[in-house]
């Protein structure tokens, strides 16, 4: 059976939980090689096209949040409702496949609503916010780009959150603890200033009075990329910030409580995003992309783990270029727990690895004398990078 | 019990800095069956030169295994486990990354440039050589006076804006100096003032900029600008935190002006500063406050949290030092105040820095944020309620336009919860349908420049700086 739908997942909503709305947007019409009539293209498209790591994203997001969060304080899912435009899109239930709606600026607006009013019901809930596909951020200000950008040349941004205006009307939710993730370019678009100039502010959703919710509100924002930065995707899969994002919840963002269990809080994210981010960077994919906060807020827990984390680590070469002449071996309580993979151009060693102390050898693949091996390394969130000098 | 004596090593090119990075010790090995002594979280570490002498950070702890992880201003986790098994000192030295160059190492633990690893990183897959390259940008100090009237003014009459506008919050600048390159290594350069005069230069270190005192004026204190000039004008401007004395009452230099270091940096792409060959990163060599600059810059409020007391004093004694009073004035709105301690005096403190310092914008915004976010579920549930909160929201109206009339936030914080504030301000009054009166209307006008001011502000830095 098949579904066209939005919402995902809903299971006692009025209950102490979490709310969760994911939107991925890939596919844009209107913009740069969209598929929507050519007298409709939208003239001011500053370069923006159409993308295919939201949908995926998204998915991936969704697929954990459904599948894997478990909450320290018992926190669980209460809804979770799913927006997606372009492909992949069908999300498996227990009921059965289902295809979620696009990401419209009409089912946006609905969507955030309601949650919204799901957060509402509850002042202990957690409400997490997830978007994934273009955004214009001007200075501190974000833009986030519904399917259906352009289609209106007159009045372009009315399908666009304002996510600023958003953030601040949903200071009046009940929720007290919400927490948001734009995986989305923070470009700043010249073009759309000097055309649109301070119209150009989309729409706020959540216009609401001053109330006594404001004190009560801790609403950390996690941006995939410093300002000015493109957040970056490898085609057909999830973008490197959401990838970022299940290594900073399966490990790297990882805190033990002081028993030995391990949690994921918000202000430990940072941390574990950027560990990840910075691999891409090593591994050649251009320029450096950096997640940040947005705002100055209380952390909370997010998160508890069932085991133990897994960390990424890194081993290499000073010099990476020379990585590829040696093999590596990673030790444990005296026995060898990895080995690096023979043959292959590599210029880092990746392996995840529990928290402890390890040790780590090299050899030259020539049989030239070894660099000297690397004893008693800590491994610990959110990284670890191990480094040789290799002569 | 065993001592532990810990510190973070980074070559610093200058004075060390006393609350640097901000530490949790773990004990190893710990479950639910065998409990872990006590966890000593929010340390705040010294950072300083290896070559010179500078005291460590002492603990006791019980006899065991600990992991030490610290938290550098820069975003820098620093990791290592040790064994504090023994009856002796056992010294715990974390080392931080290289910096691009040696006298950029202490702007690198606090934030203002990449390490040297990530640098290479990225120079080495974009194909980029590290060649020193001549600037075509100008850089001038200003001193101004922000005009209070002419922006009432503005409020009142205008409907939209523009980059003259813009202007409208620095005031008229008068420019004070031109800076000139003291160090240019790649793609970073370091400046001083060129025509400052020897007697007010003296025993300052060749590579700080210090503030020319005495530059007060009958409408209050002026502010200081650098600007980036090019064939077309000024391109962008930074907030100078000057003057900007040190604080610290325990220590022989309090009272000392410190100095402002300011580095140009090649821009990020597509950032607001991209059309500049260069952007300006500006942050102030105070032993004690960098830290919590550096943090405030990446929005890090777990590791600032730990520094509270310290911003409570500096909010305390903001007499001797607004400027920094305003820093703390920003953690501790964040955090609520002081944990564990019931006192809402916090808040005198902030209401005092906006009042006695009404030049200075950021006061203000924190005097209205602290009000908006005032009202209780007893004022709603009052009989009076309605006139309870919307004489609250008049106050805190009235201080963001007080705080806009002073012009230009110091801290890019300020200009994000100027705009959080003006939007909850404006949004009440749609509520309530007052948004077309004539009030409404300036609050309008007011939330549309500061969100002109915004949209051209850097937010990852702590102090403002802004593209023309």
């Amino acid at each position: 059976m098949e579904w066209r739908m939005t919402i995902v997942l809903t299971k006692e909503k009025e209950k102490i939980g979490t709310h969760v709305l994911v939107i991925g947007v890939g596919r844009y019409p209107f913009l740069l090689n969209g598929e929507g009539p050519p007298e409709k293209q939208f003239e001011y498209h500053g370069g923006m096209g159409q993308l295919t790591s939201p949908p995926r994203s998204a998915l991936e997001i969704a697929q954990w949040f459904a599948t894997k969060h478990k909450h320290p304080d018992d926190k669980p899912i209460r809804t979770l409702e799913l927006l997606i435009s372009g492909t992949p899109n069908t999300f498996m239930t227990s009921a059965g496949q289902m295809i979620a709606e696009p990401a419209t600026m009409e089912n946006i607006r609905k969507a955030i609503k309601r949650w919204r009013d799901y957060g509402n019901f509850q002042e202990q809930n957690l409400l997490i916010f997830y978007f994934c596909g273009h955004g214009v951020s001007t200075g501190n200000e974000q833009l986030l780009l519904a399917e259906d950008f352009g289609s209106d040349k007159d009045d372009p941004f009315r399908h666009a959150v304002n996510f600023s205006g958003l953030h601040i009307g949903m200071r009046d939710c009940k929720a007290k603890w919400q927490c948001y993730f734009l995986d989305a370019c923070q470009t700043v678009s010249q073009t759309y200033l000097d055309q649109f100039g301070y119209e150009a502010q989309g729409e706020s959703i959540i216009v609401r009075p001053v109330s006594s919710n404001l004190r009560n509100t801790e609403q950390p924002v996690l941006l995939a990329c410093a300002l000015g930065a493109k957040a970056y995707g490898e085609e057909g899969k999830a973008s490197f910030f959401t990838q970022a994002l299940l290594s900073a919840f399966k490990g790297a963002a990882a805190k033990d409580n002081g028993y030995g269990e391990w949690e994921i809080n918000t202000a430990q994210l940072r941390g574990g995003l950027n560990a990840f981010l910075e691999r891409m960077v090593e591994r050649g994919y251009g320029k450096e992309q950096v997640a940040r906060d947005d705002k100055l807020a209380k952390p909370f827990s997010l998160h508890a783990l069932d085991g133990k984390p897994l960390i990424p680590v890194d081993v290499a070469c000073g010099d990476r270029d020379r990585t590829e002449e040696i093999s590596f071996e990673c030790i444990h309580s005296g026995s060898v727990v990895r080995l690096s993979p023979v043959g292959g151009k590599l210029r880092i060693w990746e392996i995840e690895l529990p928290p402890g102390e390890y040790d780590f050898r090299a050899r030259h693949r020539s049989g030239e004398p070894p660099p000297p091996s690397r004893d008693g390394v800590t491994v610990h969130p959110p990284h670890q990078l191990v480094l040789f000098k290799c002569p | 019990m065993t001592t532990l004596a810990l510190r973070i090593l980074k070559q610093m090119h200058g004075p060390n800095v006393r609350l640097g990075a901000v530490a949790d010790i773990v004990p190893v090995g710990t479950s639910r069956e065998k409990p872990a002594p006590a966890f000593l979280r929010g340390l705040v570490l010294p950072i300083g030169d290896p070559g010179g002498p500078f005291e460590p950070l002492t603990v006791a702890v019980e006899p065991g295994r600990y992991l030490v992880q610290a938290t550098l201003p820069s975003g820098e986790v620093l990791t290592e486990e040790i064994d504090a098994t023994g009856p002796e000192m056992v010294s715990v030295n974390l080392v931080s990354e290289e910096s691009p160059h040696e006298w950029l190492g202490k702007l690198q633990a606090l934030g203002g440039v990449p390490s040297w690893r990530m640098r290479k990183a990225r120079r080495s897959i974009l194909g980029v050589a590290p060649v020193a390259r001549p600037l075509d940008v100008h850089v001038l100090w200003f001193e101004a006076v922000t005009s209070k009237a002419r922006i009432n003014d503005w409020l009142k009459l205008s409907s939209t804006v523009s980059e003259q506008d813009l202007k409208l919050l620095f005031g008229s600048l008068k420019k004070t100096g031109r800076l000139k390159s003291v160090f240019a290594n790649d793609d970073y350069e370091k400046f001083e003032i060129a025509d400052i005069p020897a007697a007010d230069a003296g025993g300052i270190p060749p590579v700080s900029l210090k503030a020319l005192l005495g530059t007060e004026n009958p409408s209050g204190r002026s502010r200081h600008y650098l600007a980036l000039e090019d064939d077309t004008g000024i391109r962008g401007l930074a907030v100078l935190p000057l003057p900007w004395p040190y604080s610290n009452q325990n220590d022989s230099r309090a009272g000392q002006q410190m100095p402002v270091q300011i580095v140009l940096r090649e821009p990020a792409p597509g950032s607001c500063f991209a059309e500049s060959p260069v952007q300006p990163y500006i942050s102030v060599d105070d032993p004690d406050v960098g830290a919590l600059l550096g943090f405030l810059g990446r929005l890090d409020l777990q590791s600032a949290g730990s520094i509270l007391v310290q911003a409570a004093q500096w909010l305390y004694e903001k007499v001797m030092n607004p400027l920094a009073a305003a820093a703390g004035g920003y953690i501790l709105l964040a955090a609520g105040g002081l944990r564990g301690v019931e006192s809402d005096e916090w808040k005198d403190w902030v209401k005092n820095l906006a009042n006695w310092f009404e030049w200075l914008p950021d006061g203000s915004i924190q005097l209205a944020w602290l009000k908006l976010n005032s009202i209780s579920p007893e004022d709603e549930a009052a009989v009076t309620q309605e006139k309870t909160i919307e004489a609250i929201v008049e106050e805190a109206r009235e201080l963001l336009l007080r705080a806009l009339g002073a012009g230009v936030p110091l801290y890019s914080n300020g200009v994000r919860l100027l705009v959080d504030a003006l939007t909850l301000v404006a949004n009440h009054e749609e509520y309530r349908g007052k948004h077309e009166t004539a009030e409404g209307n300036v609050t309008a006008r007011a939330l549309m420049l500061a969100r002109w001011l915004s949209r051209r502000t850097d937010p990852s830095q702590p102090f403002t700086a802004i593209r023309i």
